[in-house]
């Protein structure tokens, strides 16, 4: 066996340092590049939106009805929200029962993980193919029309996974001999979900839940199919047509006219606005839970 | 002796792995049942079985006769066998809640109590788990106040307010300090007037202190059975010896 000196052994180890620092500063750069990339990017979104819509943004705008084009916003936020919260009732219940369905006993079975998997495709199946499926099947084939029904359930199809996602991991994290525990007292399966994984999971679900409204609001393409649009506010409420501010960022931009472009710069500074502020609040409901 | 349960060539596999092989061991009322063995011997599997805990375990496979009083296990309901035979787990775990919320806890799944009743329950358990003198001014205060000790007696708590037949204790005073332990240990003397205490542990000594009848499991089999003491000072078994001599050591 060869010998090694103290000193040589001494010169390895710095030039392994050396390198290793090297190397370590490298990848420090790269991940500085990489952030100021990113926040360049999302900067750069802001400010252009934050130029083009509030330098134009009015009262009036927000107070009135509009076409997408000219007019206001009014019925394109109610809508937004109308059509969110139809979303929800149609995603909520299944996305809740799915996450305690997935963490309970039955998680392992075969059964389970193949529905765990449809959850994972439906999460990247694309809008615009929601919204056709949406278009053939709920407006036409149910006879729903262009309604807030239709466009609301088109958008829980594509908010079901993020709440049921989120939500089993928020539930995953409940402590398995808590849950033991409870089953050792007595406790069925509905009082295990009542009582422990629910009370217990329930800061990550509402990051879920906002996470999914997050995503929604800022939905378009199965709207056009599902939802249309609507001039006024919807009057006929679950069925008739709705107005939604993603359309007026649409519809507004391709207009003639410097006021079509001012409309659809406000709604997209709204939508980018809402979005950033639940997101910011979904991340505050976790902090809290920490 | 009277016995409360008699377990028949019980056989546990999870998957492919045996985890209890024929099994036949008796839990005799009113006494502390020891089961010693190394970790990973299958002995809190043979709690779990005794409560049906095993039943949440998708892929466990289990044959074999229970009896508990008499009547096989799986005639009685599951629910109603987790009530009889109460648990204590080995980590002190208070669910994330009051001291009083977590005693109530097993009562209140059941519907609803009168206060004074639930209250009286409550007060009761603590004072058998020897928590009472210590908690009883402040008893909304959250359960991950108390010390790991207290922690674990209030757990024993929420297990006697049920009044079950039978406690089982699973390696219940592993993560405790001396003090913390040795009270655990006195409690348990004390329960064996009202209870069936099943003990799980890997302590030898602890089983020499407490137990009234001994059996050691070793790779899921029992390889020996005794009454108090006298299995754990000698014994013909190799692997008994072997595993004595380790702890020991």
């Amino acid at each position: 066996m060869k010998v090694i000196s103290n000193d040589e052994r001494a010169s390895v180890t710095w030039k392994n340092i050396k390198t290793r620092r090297g190397k370590d500063g490298a990848a420090r750069a790269l991940g500085y590049l990489a952030l100021l990339v990113m926040f360049g990017i999302l900067a750069s979104i802001f400010g252009y939106i934050m130029r083009g819509g509030a330098t134009h943004i009015t009262i009036q705008m927000l107070t009135t009805v509009g076409n997408g084009s000219t007019g206001g916003l009014l019925n394109a936020i109610v809508g937004t929200w109308l059509l969110v919260g139809v979303g929800l009732v149609f995603s909520l219940p299944p996305g809740i029962l799915g996450a305690l369905y997935f963490v309970q006993r039955k998680s392992m079975t075969r059964m389970a993980s193949i529905m765990r998997m449809f959850t994972d495709v439906l999460t990247s199946v694309p809008s615009i193919v929601i919204g056709l499926f949406g278009y053939l099947v709920l407006v036409i084939r149910f006879n729903m029309g262009f309604s807030l029904t239709a466009g609301g359930m088109a958008l829980g199809v594509m908010m079901l996974p993020y709440i049921l996602r989120v939500s089993e991991l928020s539930m995953k994290d409940v402590s398995k001999e808590q849950v033991a525990n409870a089953y050792a007292l007595g406790a069925d399966d509905i009082q295990v979900a009542t009582r422990i994984y629910i009370p217990q999971a329930i800061a990550g679900v509402l990051s879920g839940i906002l996470l999914a409204i997050s995503i929604a609001a800022g939905e378009t393409a199965q709207l056009l199919y599902t939802a249309s649009w609507n001039n006024s506010f919807t009057s006929g409420f679950l069925h008739s047509r709705v107005a939604y501010l993603t359309y007026v960022v649409w519809y507004g931009i391709d207009q003639p006219g410097q006021s079509a472009h001012n409309l659809a710069f406000v709604a997209a500074l709204i939508l980018i606005l809402t979005v950033t502020a639940l997101i910011v609040i979904s991340k505050y409901v976790n902090y809290k839970r920490r | 002796m009277e016995k409360i349960i008699e377990i028949k060539n019980l056989n546990v596999k999870a998957g492919k792995k045996e985890i209890l092989k024929d099994v036949k061991l008796n839990i005799y009322r009113n006494k502390i049942n020891t089961i010693v063995g190394p970790s990973g011997g299958g002995k809190s599997t043979l709690l779990r079985c005794l409560n049906r805990l095993t039943e949440l375990e998708p892929n466990f496979e289990i044959r074999g006769e229970i009896l508990f009083n008499g009547k096989e296990l799986r005639e009685y309901s599951d629910i109603e066998v987790r009530r009889q035979i109460g648990m204590v787990f080995q980590r002190p775990n208070p669910f994330p809640m009051s001291i009083y919320d977590n005693v109530a806890f097993g009562v209140r799944l059941q519907g609803n109590v009168k206060k004074e009743k639930l209250d009286e329950m409550v007060r009761t358990s603590l004072e058998e788990a020897g928590l009472w003198d210590e908690v009883k001014d402040d008893l909304k205060r959250s359960a991950f106040t108390l010390s790991g000790g207290q922690q674990q007696r209030l757990c024993i708590a929420r297990a006697l307010v049920l009044r079950p037949e039978i406690l089982m204790m699973d390696e219940p005073t592993s993560s405790l300090d001396p003090a913390a332990k040795a009270k655990v240990e006195d409690l348990m003397l004390d329960l064996k007037e009202k209870y069936t205490v099943v003990l799980v542990t890997h302590d030898i000594i602890q089983a020499r202190k407490v137990s009234d009848y001994t059996a050691m499991i070793f790779n899921g089999k029992i390889v020996a059975t005794g009454e108090g003491r006298d299995l754990l000072e000698e014994s013909s078994s190799d692997s008994v010896k072997s595993f004595l001599g380790s702890v020991m050591a």
